[in-house]
């Protein structure tokens, strides 16, 4: 530290000590402005990560959330092939859905004349939302030394675990302060039966909408 | 799915070809419906399979994945040690799906 100049603490947060030669570049300006523009940006500075002292202390991998979401994905199959729908903060979702068979609309008379009116019933099940979560501990010395395996062993044993359970859930979760799973849905027996001509998983079929059965 | 025995005289033959089967890009298909595998599929339903409407069928979630980190919390300070916390919450109901003729299962493969 030549000259008789010292930045401030003042001075650092301004960013002015960035013009001092040996002040190097003024982190703790970027750390204020962050904050200013994320209101979460204390995590920013709450941990200690990243791949070596000189480069990660006290910074969050952008990229640690995306790559346990990218984990997840590939190893739940039910991920790619149906519709996952952002709720938000909700404990749970009604879902409507068709008892009654699609009726055609039908031809219409004379200009003005009386339309075709319709009522449709139609059943509701919900969808509660339950929480999944998972710690993963590791050394902080081997977070720092392991070049960024020990973060990226992390994710992908969490990306995996979440994978799993929801797919787990998905397939054949019981319903029971867990979702209802779509295999344990054949096993309703809160519904009684309208078919006996088919010889597997008659309800199933009998109470597609398509096939004509109205629900009372 | 990969089973044998479909040739007319149980001569043999893959109903799905192994090679790239319910695994590959892009992934096997049967007459333009695709074959997928579930990794997590239960133990106790070995030998069924689902064919359903997949892309009809919602599932909720509450938004993106939560990621917490925490070396204070417990016994980590003292541990020199940091927790990663993952946590979402999962909704999904397959009653209205099944009861609509959404999904059949396929028994005895």
């Amino acid at each position: 530290m030549g000259g008789s100049y010292r930045p401030t603490d003042a001075d650092i947060l301004r960013g002015a000590g960035g013009s001092q030669p040996d002040s190097g570049t003024p982190f703790l300006k970027a750390i204020m402005d962050a904050r200013r523009g994320d209101p979460e940006a204390n995590s920013y500075v709450k941990s200690i990560l990243g791949t070596s002292a000189a480069t990660g202390q006290a910074m969050v991998p952008n990229n640690f959330v995306a790559g346990i979401a990218q984990w997840a994905s590939g190893e739940n199959i039910y991920r790619q092939c149906m519709n996952w729908q952002s709720v938000g903060a909700v404990t749970g979702v009604d879902v409507p859905y068709d008892t009654d068979a699609i009726e055609a609309a039908l031809l219409q008379g004379a200009y003005g004349s009386n339309k075709d009116v319709r009522d449709f019933n139609f059943g509701e099940a919900t969808a509660t939302l339950y929480q999944i979560a998972q710690i993963v501990d590791i050394g902080n010395q081997l977070l720092r030394q392991s070049n960024g395996a020990a973060e990226a062993h992390a994710r992908r044993r969490l990306g995996r675990a979440f994978a799993k359970a929801e797919a787990v859930f998905v397939s054949s979760g019981t319903g029971s302060s867990q979702p209802l799973g779509i295999l344990q849905a054949f096993t309703d027996t809160s519904v009684p039966s309208y078919s006996t001509a088919l010889s597997s998983e008659p309800r199933a079929a009998s109470r597609d909408h398509r096939s004509g059965y109205r629900c009372a | 799915m990969a089973v044998e025995g479909l040739g007319t005289a149980y001569a043999g033959g893959w109903a799905i070809d192994p090679t790239g089967g319910p695994n590959g890009t892009p992934p096997t298909s049967i007459w333009g419906v695709p074959v997928y595998r579930d990794l997590h599929w239960p133990a106790a339903s070995v030998g069924t399979a689902l064919v359903g409407n997949f892309r009809a069928v919602d599932v909720f979630v509450d938004g993106e994945m939560r990621i917490d980190v925490s070396n204070e919390s417990g016994t980590r300070w003292d541990q020199n040690v940091t927790g990663f916390r993952a946590q979402t919450q999962i909704g999904f109901n397959a009653t209205p799906f099944y009861l609509t003729g959404h999904f059949q299962k396929v028994t005895g493969l």
